[in-house]
């Protein structure tokens, strides 16, 4: 929350690259998501009225890109959605869902893709499908991923996994190598 | 928007997108602003309708190019001669008398219309079954007269073509009936129904006497084909040529400026009814807009999370608001446009006014700009919460607490739309006093009505927890934050405000105009007995109806030129004060001050004075017209401009329905001038109507029988005639209220469906509990009750105040709580709230408790 700009901080400072995001309106940090930050939610939170391609085309479009909608284009067909690009979401399985999801938190090219319990509300293969999706797409574009995860597993999967207790931080391992 | 956000395009973009989800949730938006657009629309269009109808066709209701009013002046042959140089000349003379069957069986008061052979120069008269007026008008081979009258009045004295009735001392023979008079707008039909006769005629009924009520006009026809500006500058040219003389000039321009400047006025009065309608409508777009941004609330904090700044997304927001508020002004200006069609034929018909139904585009506009600025106002303070929806509600189910105010910028734009609006509303206003208080009295509702809504929700808060289960539930909903204590007691409270306000002004007026008469009012009014027949008069009097209480005044008829030396064509007055200006009044002459007034300054003069003339002036119309002690008056009394001083100013009580005038002078101001007699005649009252009635028979018969020149108006009857036109108005006030009222229980239905998934989850918890669907049923109606209830006992209390302000402030008439508009406002409010909730509720009853449950 803290780090993509959605909750403010007490006290301190919240340094993210060269930004002080302590130090920004809600506005800027509006921005600052628009330019550097893709969120993948657990529950998806696609626009119910827009079709996969214009859900997608959304934060390209706010930055002011002309390019929108092939840019659009290309993202869910690397999500391997070019088939569905029409649809809107309640004409698509959770699992595609969660690709659009996929495709619109990586279409502006952030440094950062904070994905928030994305398979906690799909089964265990298509998990593992939106997962490979995204260590693929991190790998390929080497942007971080910051995954928030309950699943053992997968955390074990990641370069560095941070164990948080009652909002206190209890464990910081560097290890394990990308499946 | 700032200047780094993506900007409006891409804002109309992302917001037709959003707009596929469809209107649903704005029926009760659209339809709010439709209604209140369709009545401002509506009125609007039809009184312009009017109005373009007389100046379109203001040649016939002048009946010439240019009419000059003499009023009661006999227009000097040398005045004549030079006006007959411009081009065809006709003198027209109206008068007030009496109609009487030979018989004496039957008498009417009748407006004489005496025109000489050019008539009319401009228009039509038809007469029924064809023939010619000027053979109609010709006098009889015995001596006899020939008038065409008013089918009305044929009806009254029960006379027909052929028959002979009595009109002053002349007989006249009844030659044809008036079928179409197209200058009659132009000279009045107040005073009774029209006989037309010649002028040689008229100086056989010898019913013009000094002080009668005479008005001579001279109407010009210039040649055919003059332009509007050449006709435009002749009537300037005459305008300075006459401006001294107290003498009166108008145009086809400007043919019926009294009747327009009324049209105006009422119309005013039923836009602002409507304005009322729109911001009852209001109260149900900031219901809709706060239902939207809740059911957005997903994808609004999704739109944040991709990089949208809250401006940003408030403008995706507005820019569908808009939209939506676009196709509601459509709606109602569509609608707008059909009313004129039928209630412009039917006041065409019924004043007999021309009428020029079309689309008048400017009044189109103002109805849409009146339309987009409610919703803007009433919008955008809901809408600007938008801009604060947290990203974090995508995370987690607990929502932040919401901020009380949206951001400084919204209530801003709140306030400048607000303002925007009074503006309009002032600037576009006839009388802008009356808008003005219009729009405090508005607010003031407004701010008390939210005041009362906190007041209901704390109390209900704060009651201990007693009685039944049911009552405790009701009042908790009521207490409940977001819940529909606010939008019940605003809509409902401001449409019932309304209508309670109307109904006490009505009955208001009407007890005043029919069963409040003053005691000692008298029973008729005489005019024009001479002053050297007073005596016979008063000994006729009393011979037939004994007891009769007879008061005299001398009467003389005179327009006052100028004030402090000003001609009054260059005297600014106040709207409220023009009539006095505008033609003659009757003035008297007095040794000491009329009954029923009270010196307010000044002194009267002392008996048999003998110094300059004086006069005494109405306290109320010399502050308008900013007249003290020792300023001057010019009037025009039979063709000679007497200036007198100002000695003093009184109040007078008008109601008492005696004699009094503006103006009174000191008697040496007109010492030798013929002048005529006013009179009341209070007849005896002894409780039998029936006697009462047959004195007032006999009376009449003996005194036209005597005075044929005479004539007697009956108290009673001017004010039936009055009761029916405040009657008629009163229609229109309550069509235009009653749009008021429907916007009201729109918006109602609206806020109460808009509880729905709360009842839906309230009733399915009850059941859970044990509860019978009876005694669910009974909590919701009895929350919705007091509700009801509560709000009616405010628009009681407030359309009182209203009322009494309107009666008491304006028209000076006592206002009393009718019990039956007191008892009606309580049903009419417990019947909506309790009607409208439980049908909602019904409904939420049957729900199966497992779906409600498992997803809530």
């Amino acid at each position: 929350m803290v780090l993509a700009g959605l909750e403010r901080v007490d006290g301190g400072t919240v340094s993210v690259g060269n930004e002080r995001l302590d130090r920004m309106d809600e506005d800027d940090l509006a921005r600052f998501r628009g330019r550097s930050v893709g969120i993948v939610f657990q529950s998806f939170h696609l626009m119910p009225t827009m079709t996969a391609l214009e859900n997608v085309a959304v934060p390209l479009e706010l930055s002011g890109r002309r390019d929108a909608f092939e840019r659009a284009r290309v993202e869910l067909e690397a999500v391997g959605l070019g088939h569905r690009l029409d649809h809107h979401p309640a004409e698509l399985s959770g699992g595609e869902q969660q690709r659009v999801a996929i495709a619109r938190a990586l279409a502006p090219e952030p440094s950062i893709l904070i994905a928030d319990e994305p398979t906690g509300n799909l089964d265990a293969d298509t998990g593992r499908d939106i997962i490979r999706l995204m260590f693929e797409a991190r790998a390929r574009r080497g942007a971080t991923l910051v995954l928030v995860t309950h699943d053992r597993a997968l955390a074990d999967a990641c370069d560095r996994r941070i164990v948080m207790r009652s909002g206190e931080i209890v464990e910081d391992v560097r290890a394990g190598v990308a499946p | 928007m700032s200047g780094r956000s993506p900007g409006w395009r891409v804002a109309a973009r992302l917001a037709a997108r959003e707009a596929r989800g469809g209107l649903s949730g704005f029926r009760i938006f659209i339809a709010a602003i439709a209604l209140g657009v369709a009545a401002i629309a509506a009125v609007g269009s039809t009184s312009r309708a009017i109005t373009e109808g007389i100046s379109l066709q203001g040649r016939e209701i002048l009946g010439g190019d240019i009419a000059v009013r003499f009023g009661g002046e006999t227009p000097p042959e040398a005045v004549s001669a030079s006006l007959a140089t411009r081009g065809r000349l006709s003198t027209v003379t109206l008068v007030n008398s009496m109609a009487r069957r030979l018989d004496g069986e039957a008498q009417a008061l009748a407006r004489i219309k005496a025109v000489d052979v050019a008539y009319p120069l401009a228009g039509e008269l038809r007469l029924e079954g064809g023939g010619r007026l000027a053979d109609a008008l010709a006098p009889g081979a015995d001596g006899s007269i020939g008038v065409v009258i008013e089918p009305i009045l044929a009806d009254r004295l029960d006379v027909k073509v052929g028959d002979r009735i009595a009109i002053g001392r002349a007989t006249a023979e009844v030659r044809g009936l008036i079928e179409k008079e197209s200058d009659q707008v132009g000279t009045g039909v107040a005073y009774g129904p029209r006989v037309m006769m010649s002028r040689e005629a008229l100086a056989a009924t010898d019913i013009v006497q000094p002080g009668s009520l005479v008005a001579n006009t001279i109407r010009i026809a210039l040649p055919d084909g003059t332009t509007d500006d050449a006709v435009a500058a002749v009537a300037a040219e005459l305008k300075a040529a006459q401006s001294d003389s107290g003498r009166t000039v108008s145009s086809r321009l400007d043919a019926a400026p009294g009747l327009e400047r009324n049209v105006d006025r009422f119309s005013q009065f039923l836009t602002l009814v409507g304005l009322t309608a729109l911001i009852v409508g209001g109260v149900g777009v900031t219901n809709a807009v706060k239902a939207f941004i809740d059911r957005k609330r997903d994808t609004i904090a999704t739109l944040k999370a991709v990089g949208a700044p809250g401006g940003f997304v408030v403008a995706i927001y507005l820019i569908e608001i808009g939209v939506i508020a676009g196709i509601g002004v459509v709606l109602g200006l569509a609608l707008g446009l059909v009313p004129p069609f039928f209630a412009g034929g039917l006041i065409a018909a019924a004043l007999e006014l021309p009428i020029e139904i079309g689309v008048y585009p400017g009044e189109l506009l103002l109805a849409a700009a009146y339309g987009f600025l409610t919703a803007f106002a009433f919008a955008i303070w809901a809408l600007g919460r938008a801009h604060d929806v947290p990203v974090s509600a995508l995370f987690r189910d607990k929502v932040a607490p919401e901020r009380r105010l949206p951001r400084r910028v919204y209530v801003l734009a709140t306030t400048v739309a607000v303002l925007l609006l009074a503006a309009l509303a002032i600037a576009t206003a006839a009388d802008r006093f009356v808008a003005v208080v219009f729009i405090l009295s508005m607010a003031a509702i407004f701010v008390v009505l939210t005041g009362v809504a906190a007041l209901i929700r704390r109390v209900a808060g704060r009651l201990p927890a007693i009685g039944s289960a049911e009552f405790r539930l009701a009042l908790r909903n009521i207490h409940r934050r977001g819940g529909l204590t606010l939008s019940v007691v605003l809509s409902l409270g401001l449409g019932l405000t309304l209508m309670v306000t109307l109904a006490l002004i009505d009955t208001g007026l009407r007890r005043q105009l029919t069963s409040t008469l003053p005691e000692k009012a008298p029973t008729f009014f005489v005019l024009d007995i001479r002053s050297n027949d007073l005596d016979a008069f008063a000994r006729l009097v009393e011979a037939t109806v004994p007891g009769t209480t007879l008061e005299t005044v001398p009467m003389l008829r005179g327009r006052i030129t100028a004030l402090k030396g000003t001609p009054v064509d260059r005297i600014d007055a106040p709207e409220s004060a023009r009539w006095a200006l505008s033609g003659d009044r009757g003035i008297t002459i007095s040794d000491e001050p009329p009954a029923n007034s009270t010196i307010a300054s000044g002194a009267w003069w002392p008996r048999d004075y003998e110094g300059e003339p004086l006069v005494s002036f109405e306290d109320e119309l010399a502050r308008e017209f900013g007249l003290s002690i020792g300023d001057t008056v010019t009037v025009n009394v039979l063709g000679r401009e007497i200036t007198a001083k100002v000695a003093s100013t009184r109040k007078v009580e008008w109601q008492s329905l005696s004699i009094n005038f503006v103006m009174v002078f000191s008697p040496n101001t007109f010492a030798g001038a013929p002048y005529s007699v006013l009179s009341t005649a209070a007849l005896p009252t002894n409780g039998d109507s029936t006697a009462e009635r047959q004195n007032e028979g006999r009376l009449i018969r003996a005194v036209v029988a005597d005075f044929p020149t005479a004539t007697m108006v009956r108290v009673k009857d001017v004010l039936a005639t009055v009761n029916d036109l405040v009657g008629s108005l009163t229609l229109a006030i309550r069509a235009a209220a009653s749009i008021a009222l429907a916007a009201s229980v729109l918006v109602l239905a609206g806020a109460l469906a808009s509880g729905h998934r709360q009842r839906v989850y309230d009733a399915v918890l009850l059941k859970t509990f044990g509860a019978t669907r009876a005694r669910v049923l009974l909590a919701f109606a009895l929350e919705y009750a007091a509700l009801g209830f509560l709000t009616a006992v405010f628009a009681l209390v407030a359309g009182a105040m209203a009322a009494w302000g309107v009666l008491r402030g304006i028209m000076d008439v006592p206002v009393d709580l009718d019990p039956w508009v007191a008892l009606g406002a309580v049903v009419v409010a417990l019947v909506l709230t309790i009607g409208l909730g439980l049908l909602g509720t019904f409904r939420a009853l049957s729900a199966k408790a497992a779906p409600v449950l498992r997803n809530l």
